[in-house]
């Protein structure tokens, strides 16, 4: 049995996780996304991930990813994109798209600054 | 390389106030300072009281003798200088029967002096002229003409008006040798940086000791002693309307209430004696003394207004508890200004005279400029101008309108002012503007602040300093740092 | 000077003062918005990271997305908003119009007219001045927040390695957007034996990363004559004292509302809060005066200030429409499991929401709401910790002269 506390809203539901194989029992949750976020953490844990990128502007420009991505990705991700400079994006636009073939898109959350 | 007739050795109040006196003459004189700006050794933490003239004798002291002709050497200096100064009045409080034998030797001490306007009180008066006393006060006296000075604002408004009229400042300029040759002295900094003078003045606070050594002056050692200091927010109800004095002890003047000149209330100083020049922490144990004596003093006083705690170390010469100055009897090029700790602040308008004096019998020719002296343009400060003076000044200077330090109420162009003056440092800014010296304590300013000086100044951000080389307050780019 | 007349003045546009305005304008008003930043959102411009909206707008959000979503919802009510201005003090005059002094580069000194003003004015960090860590005054000592803008607005490295004191949420944030930009984070320290923040930060900000959480300690000092090069912890339970290498220590020791031009206006204060006490319509106790968001009392998130803050922006309306608001006769206290209950005041006969802070922590406590002793509603709440803000809607009864709260464990 794994104890958890579920990230998916602010509540934080402190969850019990029993793997018996293939199937999975959670209990403690509140509602149904902390049972997908504990099978997900189970199997196959991912984050959201915000950052800030340069712009080719010299500006900055908050980032983050549309879905949540593969733990063992972020640092690669992140190592990548700090390194870079991107042209300035529009609040929504991609600016990496298919992050690793994850189908992940890193999009622009603010305006450059 | 650059040649001089006299170089100052130090930037805080006693150096900057000669060099100060210097530039009315047709002299060409440095000033020179281990740190990144003026005041920054022992003159920052100064308490910043105008004393009063009570604490030592005038017919024995040096210091005593000084102390009454600065004191009153304020008015004019304000006026031409525009620093922040109030003549607010000092008190000096007895707060147990106990002490009035010594309230009174000083109070006669002070009447011997002539303090202007001297005047004992009963309790009744006390609490007339200071309502926030406590209860347990039983009598003191009034000394008029005391009162508080913002010390850094004091000590760089001599130095820009110095540099201003002609004088060369030189800053983290850390003196290692002073060799002689031709009648002149090669000043070699510790980068390696060389001028030449004729005359020095060591005017150095907490290393005149080593400036004396390394220039074949006297031998003695400067030995620190720390005060803590305590500041609360302007806001703070314990904010007395003049600086009040408990019954001073053999070592200290003791802990004070201070009104600053800037609008907020300090507490302080201790009293240490520590082994290191460079020893400018605060501690925990000094703090709960502080506060618990301060609340016997003041009332209203409270931790809940702390806004900031700082140390600042005397530079004490031991043996000797007047000022040393005179021409160095052992090197006749160097004229020594040592052992200036309190009231070194108050009486270093007349020391700059007196040094002055002493180059002259030292063969320094004063002769006054022929040239208009220049003046200092307007600090044109925020917090003190009229919505209707500020808009004013808005037609021609934009920035003068936005403001960045919402605690103390400080304009950009305050801020581009004092970073155009050479203040290239986050203190140096904050002591000349009082931008990220309030309640906030920079959290909300401290950035645009750093980009402010960087853009001024061309720095790059992640060079900047809180106080010189070694306080870097950045540690790079994004993404200069591997993630892991 | 230039003149500026409105209804309703709305100063600071962050997630409450956004709120408030487009509320205000959707009832048809005239509303200005101030804000002193040269972009909407206040603090959530730096709040990069997602958790937000999920109350508010139904949806996982950044900071930056909350501020645009909600500056477009200001904007389309028909709000104007003016950046780059500083309210550097505020009137009132004899016939209850409002007058507050605006300072920019742009407009120079504008004189700004109101019927009614919403104060929107968020908080600020407390300092580690505020907790008294003795010790150097060395470069390297940032407030979370602080530290936050840097990395965040100018996209510099405060340094290389930190110490966090205090687990708030802005700690536990600042633990993770450390070590995604680099930054080694040694051990996020905390003096109270439980963590201050929201149990997913601890999950996801601290966890994550097998960052340790010393609770029961505090910082004694700090170490270092230029750069900070070590604090000093001391364990509260032993007293044992050890210290950590580090080049950085942010502090993320709580918030205090921001309320100076209040206080300078004589507005009475709730020392509970920090706050200005207010009714139901976050009216303070000077009419036409309303305060929202983290400037009345420290919300756990933007939604609650967000929602809060529409109330206020209703009121106003109201207030600027009429001159006047029902009159809040009935006062509200509560229990010592409590430590404050929002608002002071409220109106008998009407519906209101109150927000609590609890003193305590349990796993389930039983929220009463008694109108003159007689139970008006009561709720059952789980995981109750002073970290987390408690809600409560209740019908006030008509005539009623005392609203009291209880908070009770059940075990």
């Amino acid at each position: 049995m794994k104890k958890m506390i579920c990230i998916t809203c602010p509540t934080g539901c402190e969850m019990e996780v029993l793997c018996d194989g293939d199937k999975i029992t959670v209990s403690g949750n509140r509602c149904p996304r902390g049972a997908a976020y504990a099978e997900t953490e189970i199997k196959d844990p991912r984050r959201t991930v915000t950052a800030v990128v340069h712009t080719e502007g010299g500006k900055f420009q908050s980032v983050r990813t549309d879905k949540p991505l593969p733990r063992p990705l972020i640092p690669g991700l992140l190592n990548r994109i700090l390194k870079e400079s991107y042209p300035e994006a529009e609040p929504g636009a991609v600016i990496l798209p298919d992050i690793e073939g994850t189908g992940v898109n890193l999009i622009a959350t603010g305006p450059a600054r | 390389m650059n040649q001089y007739d006299v170089t100052v050795i130090g930037a805080g109040a006693t150096g900057g106030s000669i060099a100060w006196q210097l530039s009315h003459f047709d002299l060409k004189v440095a000033l020179v300072d281990r740190c990144a700006d003026a005041s920054f050794g022992v003159s920052k933490a100064n308490s910043g009281i105008v004393h009063g003239g009570f604490h030592h004798s005038a017919d024995s002291t040096l210091k005593a003798k000084l102390e009454l002709e600065g004191n009153e050497m304020f008015d004019d200096l304000q006026k031409e200088l525009d620093f922040e100064f109030t003549r607010c009045g000092i008190l000096v409080v007895a707060y147990s029967d106990e002490e009035l034998p010594q309230l009174q030797k000083l109070y006669e001490r002070g009447v011997g002096n002539n303090v202007p306007g001297i005047e004992m009180c009963d309790r009744a008066r006390l609490l007339e002229l200071e309502p926030k006393l406590t209860d347990s006060a039983v009598a003191g006296f009034f000394v008029p003409r005391g009162g508080v000075i913002e010390p850094y604002g004091y000590v760089f408004s001599l130095v820009e008006s110095a540099e201003l009229n002609g004088v060369e400042f030189w800053r983290n300029f850390q003196v290692v040798s002073a060799e002689k040759e031709k009648g002149f002295r090669t000043l070699t900094a510790a980068d390696g940086r060389k001028i030449q003078t004729r005359f020095i003045v060591n005017a150095a606070g907490l290393y005149a000791d080593e400036v004396s050594r390394i220039c074949g002056g006297e031998e003695f050692e400067i030995r620190p002693r720390k005060g803590e200091e305590y500041l609360l927010d302007r806001t703070s109800p314990g904010r007395p309307s003049k600086v009040i004095f408990p019954v001073p002890t053999p070592c200290s003047k003791g802990m004070l209430v201070i009104p600053t000149a800037g609008g907020t209330t300090m507490i302080g100083p201790s009293a240490t004696m520590v082994g290191d020049k460079e020893e400018n922490d605060t501690t925990q144990e000094e703090r709960e003394i502080i506060f618990e004596h301060s609340k016997k003093m003041v009332k209203g006083i409270s931790e809940r207004d702390l806004v900031a705690a700082f140390s600042g170390l005397r530079p004490v010469l031991p043996g000797n508890e007047d000022f040393f100055i005179a021409r160095s009897a052992k090197a006749e090029d160097l004229i020594q200004a040592a052992g200036i700790q309190s009231p070194g602040l108050t009486a270093s308008p007349a020391i700059g005279v007196y040094v002055r004096n002493i180059l002259a019998q030292c063969g320094v020719e004063l002769k006054e400029k022929t040239a208009p002296r220049k003046i200092l343009p307007p600090k044109n400060r925020a917090r003190e101008l009229s919505p209707e003076e500020l808009d004013k000044l808005h037609a021609d200077e934009k920035l003068a309108a936005r403001i960045i330090c919402r605690c103390e109420f400080i304009s950009e162009a305050e801020i581009v002012a004092a970073v155009r003056r050479g203040h290239v440092t986050l203190d140096g800014v904050k002591f000349r503007t009082r931008a990220g010296m309030g309640r906030c304590q920079g959290g909300f300013c401290a950035p645009k602040i750093m980009q402010i000086i960087s853009r001024e100044s061309g720095i790059p951000m992640e060079e900047l300093t809180k106080r010189g080389p070694g306080s870097e307050l950045l540690a790079g780019r994004l993404g200069s740092l591997e993630v892991k | 000077m230039k003149q500026l007349n409105c209804d309703v003045a709305v100063i600071g546009a962050g997630g409450a003062g956004l709120s408030a305005a487009a509320a205000a304008a959707a009832a048809g008003k005239n509303v200005v918005v101030i804000d002193r930043e040269e972009s909407c959102g206040g603090v959530l411009c730096q709040c990069i990271h997602n958790g937000f909206g999920l109350r508010y707008f139904n949806e996982e959000l950044t900071g930056p997305e909350y501020a645009l979503r909600m500056e477009r919802c200001a904007r389309e009510s028909g709000a104007r908003i003016m950046l780059g201005e500083t309210v550097g003090s505020v009137k009132r005059h004899s016939d209850n119009t409002l007058e507050a002094t605006l300072f920019s580069a742009a407009n120079g000194v504008t004189q700004l007219n109101a019927k009614a003003m919403v104060f929107a004015t968020g908080c600020r960090e407390r300092t580690r001045a505020n907790i008294a860590v003795p010790g150097d005054r060395s470069a390297g000592v940032y407030t979370a927040g602080s530290a936050q803008k840097l990395m965040n607005l100018t996209g510099m490295l405060p340094g290389k390695r930190a110490v966090i004191v205090g687990s708030g949420d802005i700690g536990l944030i600042m633990a993770r957007r450390c070590r995604w930009s680099g930054i080694e984070v040694a051990a996020v320290v905390e003096i109270l034996p439980e963590p201050s923040g929201l149990p997913r930060n601890i999950a996801q900000c601290l966890r994550d990363f097998d960052i340790p959480l010393l609770l029961s300690h505090r910082c004694a000092r700090i170490m270092g004559r230029n750069r900070v090069e070590a604090v000093e912890i001391e364990n509260l339970i032993t007293k044992e004292r050890f210290t950590f290498q580090c080049d950085t220590v942010l502090f993320s020791v709580g918030l205090i509302p921001e309320n100076e031009l209040l206080k300078s206006m004589g507005v009475a204060m709730n020392p509970a809060t920090g706050g200005p006490c207010v009714d139901g319509n976050c009216q303070c106790a000077l009419p036409g005066i309303f305060a929202a968001g983290n400037s009345l009392h420290v919300h756990d998130l933007v939604d609650f200030a967000s929602l809060e803050a529409r109330r206020a922006g209703e009121a106003a309306a109201e207030y600027a429409s009429r001159g006047k608001l029902p009159s809040a006769d009935a006062e509200v206290s509560c229990s010592k499991s409590l430590k404050y209950a929002i608002p002071n005041k409220c109106v008998p006969g009407s519906a209101c929401e109150f927000f609590f802070r609890p003193t305590v922590s349990c796993a389930r406590a039983k929220l009463t709401a008694l109108a003159d002793g007689q139970e008006i509603a009561k709720k059952m709440c789980i995981s109750v910790r002073p970290a987390e803000m408690l809600a409560m809607k209740a019908e006030i009864p008509a005539g009623s002269a005392k609203v009291e709260f209880l908070l009770e464990e059940c075990k």
